[in-house]
C-alpha cells in the first residue's frame, strides 16, 4: 500500500465542485461563494489576482514514481513548470488558470491523489517522519498509519467544516522527526509489551501563540488512532471558536477549556465515535522490504565521498540507503521531476518521498543503485553540492505570492546562497544546521522550530518602510521535550545575508563544545546572536541608499499595498457579512425590493448549517428546513417564505439578524441550548384548544390564560383561524418565550403546538 | 391559578397581552388592595385607573363634599354632585367603570387617632392629599404599618412623586425632614393648578401602583421624579435613604402625632 484512498464522499463533492465551478466561470455564482468552495479542495488564489494554486495532498510526504510523472504532466500542461513540495510534505502546482481547476482535480484523482482538505478549515495533510520505514531508530514504520488515516478522514464529512485548520502528524522515534509535539494531533510510536501504539501529543501548533503540544497518553493501541484523532477532530468542530479564526485553532481551545475539560470532553467524543462504530482501523501492512543482494565489496569513489557523507544514510535495512535531495526552495521542474521518476521507476513503488523540510527523499536504494541516480540528482538538485546548510533553508513564498506576505523569504534565501557560496568555511562541521524564513508572523516557513528562524516586519526609517526580520534562534524538537527557538532581536532584510554568515561563522568556532546549537544558544549563544543583530538592525537614509527600502526579487519598493486578508479560513463569516450587508442596504432602500429582502434574510444564515443552496427555491426550502422547522425561528415565518414575497419580508430580516447576533463562537444559537432542554421533554399535547372564530387578540390571551395554568416543558395545542390569528398569535407567544414546535395547515386554520417555556 | 371568566380575560385583555403582566399579573392586581387617600385631584384619576385595572379593593378617604371649584381638575366628580359627599361620588363612578370590584369608603379627615387602623388592610397607600400635615402623617403612618406607597404633590404647572418602601428606600422624611413653617409654601387654593397637571400626577401614581403589585418595571423608589409641566420637562432626582431619618432611620417613630396643619389659612 503507497496511495491512499478516495473515499466515495470526495468523488462526490468533486461533482458539487464542478457544478459550482461551471456556475463561477458562467457568471452566476459570486467569487466570494465559490471562493469558500474552491478553498477546501485545496485551491487558493494568488496575491496576484486571477491566478491560482492548486495544494495536493501526499499523505506522510509519500509519492510513488508514476505519480510524480502524473504531476509533472499537469505541470506542464496547467501550470508553472514547477512543481512545489509544501511544508507539510505535500505538492502544489503555481499560476493555475482557473478553467482548468476541475480537469486538473479529475486528473489528480486518477493518480490517486486528492486536493480535499489541502486548504480551508479541513483536515490537512497528515504528514510523517519522512525517514519513516528507514531509520535505525524508529519502532516501526509509521508511514502505513498516515496512509490509513488520510482515507478514513477523507470519508468523513466532518473533516471538511472544522472551526479552523486541522493539522495531524506521526513521528517514528522520540526523536520526533515528525514534529508530533507541535501538531494538533501528534502520534510517537511505541511499542508495549510488544504491542504497537503510539504516545499523543495534543494541541500543539506554531503561529500566532505558539504552543507545544500537551502529551494526553502514553500509550494508545495502534486501532485506536482513527478514534482518537475523530474524537479529538469532534471536540474542537463542536467547541473550537468559530467566529474569530485567529483564535480558533485546537490550542486555543485547548487553554481555554484546561486540560482537564478538554479530556472531559474528549472522553464523551470517544464514547460518542465508539457508539457510531467502524472506528478501529485496519491495522496497516507493513510494505514488504526490498530484498536486495549484498554487496560488501562495493566501494563509494572518491568523487561521491563528500556528497555520500553529507547526505545519503545507511537505512536499517542492511544493504539498503537513503539519500536526501535537497530541492532549492521547494521547487522542482517537471523535466527534472520526469527525469526523476523514470530513473527511479525500475527501484519500485517506495522510493522516493517528499519533505516538509521541502526536500526530497530517495530511499529503499542499494549502494550501487544510488550511485546509479548520483548523476540524476546532481542534475536537478544545485544544493547537492554544497554543505547541508545551504540546501536545508526553509522559505515559504511570502509576499511574492501570498496575500498575508509582508516581506520575500524566498529572495533572502538566494541572496544567502550568492553570499556563502563565496565564503571560504567548514559548513560541513556544522551538518543539519536549519534556517528557516517566514513572510509574515504565520508559521508556513515554521521559522520557530529552526535553529535560526526568520520572520517577516516592517520596520521605518525617517517615514520610509523597509522589509525586516525577527530573529529568533536555538529550537528543540523531542518528544522528552520541545521548545521553540527563541527571539534575539531583528535585522533589516537587506542585511540578512551578512548576518547570517556572521552567526554561522561564529557558531562553527564554538560546535565542537556542544551537542546541539539550542545547548550552545541556551549557554551563552543568545547573547551572542543579539549583539550580531545590532549590528544590522539599522539601514542608511533613504536618501543615501535606496537598496535597503527594496526587498528582495522585488523591482518596486516595499509596501504593504495589496496585502489582503489570508483565504484560508475564509469563508463563513465574510459570506454572512456579505449577505447581512446587502441586507442592511436593502431594508433601508426608500422602495423595499420585498423579494431581494426575503432572499437574502433567508440565505445569510444558511452557511451555518453547511447548506450551500444559492438559487431563490433551493434557499427558501433550505431555510425552512433549517430554521422554521427546527423552530429556531417562529414557526409562522414559514408563511412568508410561500408565494411572493411581500412586507413580512422586513420582519423575517429583523427577526434573522436577531438570530445571528444570538450566535456563539460555535455557531450555535442561544435558542439551540434552550430546544435541546425541551426536546427532551416533548410529549403529547396536554391541553387543546380550539380557537377557531376567536378574534385578535382574545385569541392571544386565551391561549396565554391556557400556557399560565400548565408547567415548562408541556404541549398545548391550538387551532388559530387563517390571516391574522396565524399571523400574529404565535409570533406573539414565542415573544414570550415559549416555543412554537410546528404549524400545520387544517382545514381553513392552523393547528399550532406551543411548549410552554 | 385563578380561573378567568371569558368576561374577565375580555376585560383585562390588554393587561394579559402584556409579556410583564400577563395571566399572573393580573390575577396580583385582582387580589391586590389598594387604599387612596384623598378624593380630590390626584385621587380622582388614580381610583378611576385602578379602578378600571381591577384592583381588587379599593378604600377611598376623604372628609369633603364635591365644591364647583372642585370639577376644574377632580374629573371623578360630577356638576349634579356638587355637595354630595366625595367618597360616595368617587364609588359611584369607579363601581360604574368596574362593577367586580369592591369599594369601601372612608368619609373622615385621618389623622394619628385613625390611620393605622385603616391603612393596615391595604398593600398599598396613595397620597393623594393636598397639605404637608397629612403627607407627613402618612408618611409616618406607611412606616410603622410597613406599607408601600406613593407620594404626590401638585402646584401651579408643576408636580413632584416618589414611591416609597419602607425601611428599604428613602422616606418622604428622609428627603424633606419636617413640613415647612406655616404660609411659607402656597397651596392650590392660594396659587392655583393647571386641572391637567393632577391627571398627570395621578395617572404617575396609579401607574407606580400597579408596577408594584405586578413587580414589574422599577418604581420611583430613592428617587424623586419632578416635571415642569410649562416646559415639558422631566427629571429624576435621585435620593438614598438617610441613616439618621427621623422617621425611618435608627430608632425611628414608634408612635404617631399629628402635625400642625400649615395650609389654607384662606377659606375655601
Amino acid at each position: 500500500m503507497s496511495k491512499y484512498e478516495i473515499p466515495k464522499l470526495v468523488h462526490d463533492d468533486l461533482e458539487i465542485f464542478k457544478k459550482n465551478h461551471a456556475d463561477f466561470l458562467a457568471g452566476t455564482l459570486d467569487s466570494l461563494t465559490f471562493k469558500t468552495m474552491r478553498v477546501p479542495f485545496g485551491v487558493y488564489e494568488q496575491r496576484e489576482p486571477n491566478t491560482y494554486m492548486v495544494r495536493i495532498k501526499l499523505a506522510g510526504g509519500a509519492i510513488n514514481p508514476e505519480q510524480l510523472l502524473g504531476l509533472a504532466d499537469l505541470a506542464e500542461q496547467y501550470a508553472h513548470k514547477n512543481i512545489h513540495i509544501t511544508t507539510r510534505a505535500g505538492a502544489q502546482l503555481h499560476y493555475v488558470k482557473i478553467e482548468d481547476i476541475v480537469v486538473i482535480m479529475e486528473k489528480l484523482h486518477t493518480l490517486g491523489l486528492s486536493g480535499r482538505g489541502g486548504g480551508g478549515n479541513t483536515v490537512r495533510n497528515i504528514s510523517s517522519d519522512p525517514l519513516g520505514g528507514t531509520a535505525k531508530d524508529e519502532l516501526f514504520d509509521v508511514s502505513p498509519y498516515s496512509l490509513v488515516l488520510t482515507s478514513k478522514m477523507l470519508d468523513q464529512k466532518d473533516s471538511f467544516a472544522l472551526p479552523r485548520k486541522f493539522k495531524i502528524t506521526f513521528s517514528g522515534s522520540s526523536a520526533d522527526r515528525g514534529y508530533a509535539t507541535i501538531h494538533d494531533v501528534g502520534f510517537i510510536a511505541k511499542i508495549v509489551e510488544g504491542k504497537r501504539g503510539f504516545s499523543l501529543f495534543v494541541a500543539g501548533g506554531m503561529g500566532a501563540k505558539s504552543r507545544i503540544g500537551t502529551k494526553i497518553a502514553d500509550f494508545i493501541p495502534e486501532n485506536e488512532i482513527f478514534l482518537y484523532s475523530q474524537a479529538i477532530k469532534q471536540v474542537f468542530d463542536k467547541n473550537g471558536n468559530r467566529k474569530n479564526k485567529h483564535a480558533a485553532r485546537l490550542r486555543f481551545l485547548f487553554d481555554e477549556l484546561g486540560e482537564a475539560q478538554f479530556l472531559t470532553l474528549l472522553q464523551a467524543e470517544l464514547e460518542a465515535v465508539k457508539k457510531e462504530g467502524n472506528w478501529e482501523i485496519s491495522i496497516p501492512e507493513t510494505p514488504t522490504e526490498r530484498k536486495v543482494t549484498l554487496d560488501k565489496d562495493f566501494v563509494i569513489e572518491e568523487k561521491y565521498q563528500t556528497w555520500w557523507n553529507r547526505f545519503v544514510y545507511a537505512q536499517k535495512q542492511e544493504g539498503l540507503y537513503g539519500c536526501k535531495v535537497p530541492m532549492y526552495l521547494g521547487d522542482i521542474s517537471y523535466e527534472d521531476a520526469r527525469v526523476l521518476a523514470n530513473a527511479l521507476a525500475p527501484f519500485g513503488e517506495d522510493v522516493l518521498r517528499f519533505s516538509a523540510d521541502q526536500n526530497l527523499y530517495l530511499r529503499n536504494l542499494t549502494a550501487g543503485e544510488m550511485v546509479q541516480v548520483h548523476d540524476v540528482i546532481q542534475n536537478i538538485s544545485v544544493d547537492s553540492k554544497r554543505p547541508t546548510v545551504i540546501g536545508d533553508m526553509v522559505a515559504c513564498t511570502g509576499a511574492a505570492t501570498c496575500q498575508l506576505g509582508i516581506t520575500r523569504p524566498r529572495g533572502a534565501v538566494e541572496a544567502i546562497q550568492k553570499r556563502l557560496a563565496k565564503v571560504v568555511a567548514n559548513f560541513d562541521a556544522i551538518q543539519g544546521f536549519k534556517i528557516h524564513f517566514s513572510g509574515c508572523p504565520n508559521s508556513c516557513g515554521k521559522h520557530q522550530i529552526a535553529d535560526l528562524g526568520f520572520f517577516g516586519k516592517v520596520q521605518r526609517n525617517e517615514g520610509y518602510s523597509y522589509p525586516a526580520y525577527n530573529i529568533i534562534a536555538g529550537s528543540r524538537i523531542h518528544e522528552d521535550g520541545s521548545s521553540f527557538a527563541q527571539k534575539c532581536g531583528d535585522v533589516a532584510a537587506f542585511h540578512v545575508p551578512a548576518f547570517v554568515e556572521e552567526v554561522l561563522h561564529t557558531w562553527v568556532l564554538h560546535v565542537k563544545n556542544f551537542n546541539a546549537f539550542a545547548d550552545w544558544v541556551d549557554a551563552d549563544g543568545r547573547g551572542i546572536i543579539e549583539e550580531i543583530t545590532k549590528k544590522y538592525n539599522t539601514v542608511p537614509s533613504f536618501k543615501d541608499d535606496k537598496n535597503p527600502y527594496f526587498d528582495y526579487s522585488c523591482d518596486d519598493i516595499f509596501s504593504l499595498k495589496g496585502k489582503g486578508s489570508g483565504e484560508c479560513s475564509a469563508g463563513m463569516y465574510d459570506l454572512i457579512e456579505a449577505d447581512k450587508k446587502a441586507l442592511k442596504i436593502a431594508l433601508e432602500a426608500e422602495v423595499k425590493d420585498f423579494e431581494n429582502i426575503r432572499l437574502l434574510s433567508a440565505r445569510m444564515l444558511l452557511v451555518t448549517r453547511g447548506e450551500d443552496a444559492r438559487d431563490k427555491e433551493g434557499v427558501l426550502k433550505a431555510f425552512k428546513k433549517h430554521f422554521v422547522d427546527t423552530t429556531l425561528l417562529n414557526a409562522s415565518f414559514g408563511l412568508p417564505l410561500e408565494g411572493d414575497a411581500d412586507e413580512r419580508s422586513i420582519e423575517l430580516a429583523h427577526e434573522v439578524i436577531k438570530l445571528y447576533e444570538s450566535m456563539d463562537n460555535t455557531l450555535k444559537f442561544a435558542k439551540e441550548k434552550e430546544l435541546k432542554v425541551v426536546e427532551s421533554k416533548t410529549e403529547e399535547a396536554v391541553r387543546f384548544k380550539d380557537y377557531s372564530g376567536v378574534a385578535c387578540p382574545m385569541n392571544f390571551v386565551k391561549t396565554k390564560m391556557d400556557l399560565a395554568q400548565m408547567k415548562s416543558g408541556e404541549v398545548l395545542e391550538i387551532i388559530l383561524d387563517d390571516g391574522a390569528p396565524i399571523d400574529n398569535v404565535p409570533k406573539s407567544v414565542q415573544g414570550e418565550g415559549h416555543t412554537i414546535a410546528s404549524t400545520t395547515k387544517e382545514g381553513n386554520g392552523w393547528r399550532v403546538r406551543i411548549i410552554k417555556k | 391559578m385563578r380561573d378567568f371568566s371569558d368576561e374577565e380575560l375580555e376585560r383585562y385583555s390588554r393587561h394579559i397581552i402584556l409579556e410583564d403582566v400577563g395571566i399572573e399579573g393580573q390575577e396580583k392586581i385582582l387580589n391586590s388592595k389598594v387604599l387612596i387617600i384623598g378624593a380630590g385631584g390626584l385621587g380622582s384619576p388614580v381610583a378611576l385607573y385602578l379602578a378600571a385595572a381591577g384592583v381588587g379593593e379599593i378604600g377611598i378617604v376623604d372628609g369633603d363634599v364635591v365644591d364647583l371649584s372642585n370639577l376644574q381638575r377632580q374629573v371623578i366628580h360630577t356638576t349634579s354632585e356638587v355637595g354630595t359627599a366625595k367618597v360616595i361620588s368617587a364609588k359611584r363612578k369607579m363601581e360604574a367603570i368596574n362593577p367586580n370590584i369592591k369599594v369601601t369608603v372612608y368619609q373622615t379627615m385621618l389623622d394619628a387617632s385613625n390611620i393605622l387602623e385603616i391603612v393596615k388592610g391595604y398593600d398599598f397607600i396613595i397620597d393623594g392629599t393636598d397639605n404637608f400635615s397629612a403627607k407627613f402623617l402618612i408618611n409616618d403612618a406607611c412606616i410603622i404599618a410597613n406599607k408601600p406607597y406613593s407620594h404626590g404633590g401638585i402646584l401651579r404647572f408643576g408636580g413632584q412623586t416618589m414611591t416609597i418602601k419602607p425601611h428599604e428606600s428613602a422616606c418622604y422624611a428622609c428627603v424633606f425632614d419636617s413640613p415647612p413653617p406655616a404660609n411659607a409654601i402656597p397651596t392650590c387654593s392660594s396659587a392655583g393648578i393647571l386641572g391637567a397637571v393632577a391627571g398627570m400626577l395621578g395617572t404617575i401614581q396609579a401607574t407606580e401602583a400597579l408596577k408594584v403589585i405586578v413587580g414589574v418595571g422599577e418604581p420611583l423608589y430613592n428617587r424623586l421624579l419632578s416635571f415642569d409641566a410649562k416646559a415639558m420637562s422631566f427629571r429624576n432626582i435621585n435620593f438614598k435613604k438617610n441613616p439618621k431619618c427621623r422617621v425611618c432611620g435608627g430608632e425611628g417613630i414608634k408612635e404617631l402625632r399629628d402635625y400642625e396643619a400649615v395650609v389654607c389659612e384662606m377659606k375655601r
